[in-house]
C-alpha cells in the first residue's frame, strides 16, 4: 500500500502545478489513457510499440510508470494472480486527476507550439 | 530475473514461494510489487512468444530483455533501496563485474604473436652508432600487434651489406674499425634492417680544466673523441654528467656556469671516459685581503705593448692560471718573484692545454711574492685575459 505524501495531498486539492514530464513519461501517460482499465506494464509496452514504433524494455517501462506514480499522475492496483504469469499478479495503472490535467496541459502546449508551423513545413518527398 | 518455463504451473492462488532472483531484487531494495509486476510481464510475454515463435526464440528474447532492463533495475535499486540494500547491490555488481573486468584485462594485456621488430634507438634515422670496441648486443626488440614488448630470444642476425663487420647469429657485434654496414634481423617471417655505424673510440681527450668567470656565457665542453685511425670521431653516443649542478649545469655537451665554486664533469663515450674539473671564478681587483672562503678568484688583465703590471700574491698553496679572453690568443709574459716556489722553480713555466690555459702549481712562503704580467713590443696591440688563483690551503 502506498503512503500518501504531502505533495499527493496538494495534487488532490489541486494546489500544486502539474509536474513537468518527459517525452517517455508523456507517451506512457497517453498509453495508459488509451488502454483505460487494461493498462498494465506489458500492455503499455505493446501500446507504445504499436503507436510510436519503439520497443522499450520492461525495466524502462516500469521505471517510467513508477516515476509517474511517484509524481501523483498515475495510481496503481494489483490484480488477481494469473497462471500465464506464473501465478503473479498484473499491476494495473489508471490516470489520476493530476495525470489527466498533465495530459491536457501537454496537449495545449503541443497545439500552441505547433500552431502555424504547418505553413512553414513542406510535405516530405515520398 | 526468473527463468520461465514453457508451460507455467497453473496456480490461481498468490504464489507462496518467490524465486531466488525475485528474492535478490527484493534484497537490493526494489519494491516487491514492482518486482512481481515486471517478472510477471516477462513471464506472460515469454509464454506468448514461445507459443508464437518457439521456445528457443522466446528464451533469446527473455535473456535480451533481462540485459536491457538491468540498468533500470540498478537505478531503481539505488533510488529505492536503503543503505544496506545499496551495499548489497554494490557487492553484487562487484562480484558480477570483477570476472568480466579481469577477463577483458587479460585479453587486452596478453601478449600476442610477434608482429614487428624494431631497434631501441634514440635517433632511428642515424642508425645504430657503436663507439665501443668491446662486443655489444644489438638492441633489436620484438613487439606484438598491440605494441607490447615481447621477450624474444629467438631473433637471428646476419650481415647484409657494407663494411665487413663481424656479427654473430644472436646479434653480438664487434666494432674494431670505422665503417657502415646493414644488418638484417629476423624472427620467423618478420625481418627488419638496421643501419650499423661502427665508430669505435680509443680515447677521449679533454681539458683538465674548464674555467669560467662568474657570468660567462655557456660553452661546449672541451673534449674530442679519437677513433682507431687517430682521427676525431663526430658521431658519438655517450653521456656527460656533472657532480654539482649548483656550480654549473649541463645541457647535452654544453656547460653553463651558475655560481662560484668547483665541480667535476664526467664524459663517457663507448667504454672510454674523461674527467674535467670545472671552476667558476669570482672577479676581484687584486689578490690582497682575500677572505679564507674566497678560494676561486681572478683579476682581469689588459696590457698594451710595452706595459707591465704587478700583483701581490697571498701566502699559501694555489694554482696560478692565465685565462686568455679568447682561446688561442697569444699570452703575455708572466713571471713571479719573491718567496715563491712554483712547479718549475723561479719562474712561471706555463704549459699549453686544449683550452689554452696556462697553469702552474705554486707555494708562496712567508715574506710574500708578486706576479708580473708584461706584454712585449711584438704581437697584438693589447693582450686581454684573466689571472686566476685557485687556493688550496
Amino acid at each position: 500500500m502506498r503512503i500518501l505524501r504531502n505533495r499527493d495531498m496538494f495534487y488532490i486539492i489541486g494546489l500544486m502545478p502539474t509536474p513537468s514530464i518527459g517525452q517517455l513519461e508523456l507517451a506512457a501517460l497517453l498509453a495508459v489513457a488509451h488502454l483505460d482499465k487494461e493498462a498494465y506494464g506489458l500492455a503499455v509496452r505493446r501500446e507504445l510499440a504499436a503507436r510510436i514504433g519503439r520497443d522499450y524494455s520492461v525495466g524502462a517501462v516500469y521505471t517510467t510508470l513508477q516515476r509517474l506514480e511517484d509524481k501523483g499522475l498515475l495510481k496503481s492496483r494489483t490484480g488477481d494472480p494469473l497462471p500465464i504469469r506464473g501465478g503473479r499478479s498484473r499491476r494495473h495503472f489508471v490516470l489520476t486527476g493530476a495525470g489527466t490535467r498533465a495530459l491536457r496541459e501537454a496537449q495545449r502546449n503541443a497545439v500552441a507550439l505547433w500552431a502555424g508551423v504547418g505553413t512553414v513545413l513542406r510535405p516530405e518527398a515520398t | 530475473m526468473t527463468k520461465p518455463v514453457n508451460t507455467p504451473t497453473f496456480e490461481m492462488a498468490r504464489r507462496s514461494r518467490e524465486t531466488s532472483t525475485e528474492r535478490f531484487l527484493c534484497a537490493i531494495g526494489i519494491d516487491s510489487d514492482l518486482i512481481e509486476a515486471a517478472v510477471g510481464d516477462l513471464t506472460e510475454e515469454f509464454a506468448d512468444r514461445a507459443e508464437r515463435d518457439g521456445a528457443r526464440a522466446a528464451r533469446v528474447w527473455y535473456a535480451r530483455e533481462v540485459v536491457r532492463s538491468m540498468p533500470h533495475v540498478i537505478l531503481t535499486a539505488l533510488r529505492q533501496g536503503g543503505p544496506r540494500a545499496r551495499i548489497r547491490l554494490v557487492a553484487c555488481l562487484a562480484t558480477v563485474l570483477l570476472p568480466f573486468v579481469l577477463t577483458v584485462a587479460m585479453v587486452v594485456l596478453r601478449d600476442g604473436p610477434p608482429f614487428r621488430l624494431a631497434a631501441s634507438l634514440a635517433n632511428a634515422s642515424e642508425g645504430l652508432v657503436v663507439n665501443t670496441m668491446r662486443p655489444i648486443q644489438l638492441p633489436i626488440q620484438a613487439f606484438d600487434r598491440r605494441g607490447h614488448l615481447l621477450e624474444s630470444r629467438d631473433v637471428r642476425y646476419r650481415w647484409t651489406s657494407g663494411a665487413p663487420i663481424a656479427i654473430s647469429p644472436d646479434g653480438v657485434v664487434s666494432c674494431t674499425q670505422r665503417g657502415d654496414a646493414v644488418v638484417t634481423a629476423s624472427l620467423g617471417a618478420i625481418t627488419t634492417n638496421l643501419d650499423l655505424r661502427c665508430r669505435p673510440v680509443t680515447e677521449v681527450r679533454a681539458s683538465s680544466w674548464v674555467d669560467f668567470m662568474a657570468g660567462d656565457p655557456a660553452r661546449d665542453l672541451p673534449f674530442v673523441a679519437i677513433g682507431v685511425d687517430g682521427l676525431p670521431v663526430t658521431q658519438l653516443r655517450g653521456t656527460a654528467r656533472i657532480t654539482d649542478s649548483s656550480v654549473a649545469t649541463l645541457a647535452g655537451t654544453t656547460i653553463r656556469p651558475r655560481a662560484i665554486g668547483q665541480t667535476t664533469v664526467v664524459v663517457d663515450v663507448g667504454d672510454r671516459k674523461a674527467l674535467m674539473s670545472v671552476i667558476v671564478h669570482e672577479q676581484v681587483a687584486s689578490f690582497v685581503g682575500l677572505r679564507p672562503d674566497q678560494r676561486f678568484v681572478a683579476v682581469p688583465i689588459r696590457v698594451s705593448q710595452g706595459d707591465t703590471v704587478h700583483w701581490a700574491l697571498p701566502q699559501g698553496v694555489f694554482w696560478l692560471k692565465y685565462l686568455p679572453r679568447n682561446p688561442g690568443d697569444a699570452p703575455p709574459t708572466i713571471t713571479v718573484a719573491g718567496a715563491i716556489s712554483c712547479s718549475k722553480g723561479d719562474g712561471l713555466h706555463a704549459f699549453h692545454t686544449l683550452l689554452d690555459v696556462y697553469v702552474v702549481y705554486c707555494l708562496v712562503h712567508p715574506g710574500g711574492a708578486t706576479v708580473e704580467v708584461a706584454h712585449g713590443r711584438f704581437g697584438a696591440p693589447i693582450v686581454e685575459g684573466s689571472l686566476a688563483l685557485q687556493r688550496l690551503r
